[in-house]
């Protein structure tokens, strides 16, 4: 072989060993694995944004700014730092360190002012881009001056769920009908308000995620139902018994050509008759009766008395006819089924 | 004759355990295999003829079975859903192990009969994998690339492996060389490779390339193997003598596929079948000294010859197992009728 281990000394030996290691059955078992793993939401977005950061505080220089996609993502542990600076002032004698760890110093509340950070994104529906986030909220600053405690969020979302009927079901529509109240109320109780509003705004964002994760769920199962589907039974595994039993019948190879045209024939006929006719499983259950019907037609010439009497030949006899059909996990009579 | 009858299902696979003369295993499947589920009986002989110990019932069909070789409890079976699951008959209901990595049907599962830590399947889904009974991931993949109907640990190695598939190609892994592009494979035998042509001897027609269904290591010549498949014909290869070698003998007579093939584990030159034509044959492959050549097949090639047949099954016939103990000939057997028989091979020679 190729790759014997013995051999005249060669520098370039040992190089070529490992060049030519196959590693796609080792890739194939990490690709699989990585599959499972999807249906966790928060390693999604979080894994990979805070690396740059990271690297840039093992490296003693200051981060080269905040990931944009952070600021998206309203129930974000570990908020862009930028954004934290100007409303936390007790948080400055850190400014000295990276924005990294003065970050990671403040990360006990981080929690609070991540809900409220979409909070002005309610109170002024009209700006609806990103990118004026912090303009926008450097505005609805100055009014929301008294900062809720973190408890109080519960009894607004209450008030606001029943005065909206239709706000757990539609959550944008509310959503504009909601905001109009919020500003009218604003100036007798801006601390509510703002509570009701930054709720709103963190479950709004929830059941977006919560959506999210179902569509990712959703997805990451989609192929485990159809694998479940093709091996719930075998079916196809009788087109290629029929090879197995009877594959070297010359006269089979003549009459399978004939089948395998017929099928066609068949399909152009139904399309003719129009949609009338009720197609439930025509594919498969008529793979199943010609299949059948070669198995048979394959033994047909056999005298002996074994195989006119065979069980299995009499069940593959009424599939052919359709008097028997699969369903389920069991064949059943089509008479009785139906 | 002994005779038992796996009620509503359909034999796939016998297997004598290798520690109990009197413990056998069949898998078995509802509806031919096609739909439903699947059970595992374990058939205690008795006095009172065959009883069942234990069955097990699974989600879905069984191919094969294998018992194992370091614990005399524990039996695997290969199922249609993919999944090869390890019992212990000592317990009830369900398995003790399951994995699940072939992405379609298991057709055959093999204890490493050297090594006795390491087990086998072979899957539709071209691939060869070898597992350890204490771990959940496969040790190694070994693929085959089309539908591998039966794969074997050499019994004379702990490193060898033996597949057959539907592209008609005797396969051979050693798991010793280092890993490489070529995943451990060492030869690949064409099994429709005509006969090597020699003085005296017509040189043989070729034939069209087969599904092959079935192969079994002789246990005696470590470097013979026998296969046989769709094209009905049994064929025996010796492994020395390379890919384009052929065949060593040629064994024609059943008039359907062979299903299952094994060798005799008292005589180096018997083998036993069983085939789609309801039939389970005795053959001799021509090596053994002393056995004379009467009836020479115009096809046969090497000097062997069917020694007799049992016609008693009236449904294909897909399991054979020889009894390790006790007198040499009894077999057992199983197929599609829900039957089991036990039987010795001699009477049916001497018919």
């Amino acid at each position: 072989m190729a790759d014997a281990l013995c051999g005249p000394s060669n520098a370039l030996q040992n190089f070529q060993k490992h060049a030519q290691v196959d590693r796609t059955l080792q890739q194939d078992r990490l690709t699989l694995r990585h599959s499972s793993s999807q249906g966790f939401r928060s390693q999604s977005q979080a894994t990979g944004l805070l690396d740059p950061e990271f690297e840039a505080f093992q490296s003693g220089l200051p981060a080269a700014g905040p990931a944009p996609v952070l600021e998206q993502h309203p129930l974000q542990r570990f908020p862009g730092p930028a954004h934290h600076a100007p409303f936390h002032p007790a948080a400055t004698p850190a400014a000295a360190l990276p924005d990294w760890a003065s970050d990671f110093q403040r990360l006990h509340i981080a929690s609070p002012p991540a809900v409220q950070q979409q909070a002005p994104h309610i109170a002024h529906p009209q700006p609806q881009s990103q990118s004026q986030w912090h303009r926008d909220f450097l505005q609805s600053q100055a009014s929301m001056a008294p900062m809720a405690p973190v408890q109080q969020p519960f009894q607004p979302y209450m008030s606001g769920a029943l005065s909206g009927p239709s706000w757990a079901s539609q959550p944008y529509a509310a959503e504009a009908s909601y905001a109009p109240m919020v500003q009218e109320q604003a100036p007798q109780a801006v601390g509510e308000t703002f509570d009701a509003v930054a709720f709103e705004a963190a479950f709004e964002a929830a059941q977006e995620d919560a959506l999210a994760f179902e569509e990712e769920f959703q997805a990451f199962t989609a192929p485990a139902r159809d694998t479940q589907a093709s091996t719930t039974n075998h079916l196809t595994g009788l087109d290629t018994m029929e090879d197995q039993v009877f594959g070297h019948d010359p006269a089979l190879a003549e009459y399978l050509d004939v089948l395998h045209a017929e099928p066609a024939i068949v399909v152009r006929e139904e399309e003719q008759q129009g949609e009338t006719k009720e197609t439930e499983k025509p594919s498969e259950e008529d793979d199943l009766a010609r299949t059948a019907g070669q198995l048979l037609d394959s033994v047909s010439h056999e005298t002996n008395t074994k195989f006119q009497e065979s069980v299995f030949l009499q069940l593959m006899r009424r599939i052919r006819d359709r008097e028997v059909r699969v369903e389920g996990e069991n064949f059943v009579e089509v008479g009785t089924s139906g | 004759m002994l005779e038992f009858r796996t009620q509503g299902f359909n034999g796939y696979s016998i297997k004598y355990s290798p520690f109990f003369d009197s413990r056998i295993a069949v898998a078995s499947s509802a509806n031919f295999g096609l739909v439903g589920n699947g059970r595992l009986y374990i058939l205690g002989l008795t006095a009172n003829g065959i009883v069942t110990e234990k069955w097990f019932d699974t989600q879905d069909s069984l191919f094969d079975t294998a018992w194992s070789e370091s614990h005399e409890n524990q039996i695997l079976t290969a199922s249609g859903d993919g999944s090869i699951k390890l019992f212990d008959i000592s317990l009830d209901q369900f398995p003790i192990q399951s994995w699940s990595e072939h992405g379609r049907e298991v057709f055959s599962v093999h204890w490493n009969l050297v090594g006795k830590d390491t087990f086998l399947s072979s899957s539709w889904d071209g691939t060869v994998r070898i597992w350890n009974p204490t771990r959940q991931q496969s040790l190694t993949t070994l693929p085959t690339h089309s539908c591998t109907y039966s794969a074997q640990f050499s019994p004379h190695s702990a490193s060898l492996v033996s597949a057959v598939s539907s592209d008609s190609y005797l396969r051979l892994f050693d798991l010793r060389t280092p890993a490489s592009a070529s995943n451990h494979l060492v030869l690949a035998i064409p099994i429709h490779s005509p006969p090597r042509a020699s003085p005296g001897v017509p040189p043989a027609a070729g034939v069209p390339p087969s599904e092959a269904l079935t192969h079994d290591w002789n246990k005696y010549r470590d470097s013979v193997v026998a296969c046989a498949g769709v094209d009905r014909v049994i064929r025996t290869f010796d492994i020395r003598r390379g890919a384009s070698g052929g065949p060593v003998a040629v064994l024609p007579g059943h008039d359907y596929a062979v299903r299952r093939l094994t060798w005799s584990p008292h005589l180096s030159d018997v083998l036993l079948s069983a085939s789609y034509d309801m039939t389970c044959r005795v053959w001799t492959d021509g090596s053994a000294i002393g056995v004379g050549n009467k009836l020479p097949d115009p096809l046969a090639f090497g000097g062997g010859r069917e020694l007799g047949r049992m016609g008693v099954h009236t449904e294909f016939a897909t399991g054979v197992d020889w009894c390790l103990f006790g007198a040499e000939g009894w077999c057992a057997s199983c197929g599609w009728d829900e039957r089991v028989l036990i039987w010795d091979v001699r009477a049916v020679m001497a018919s």
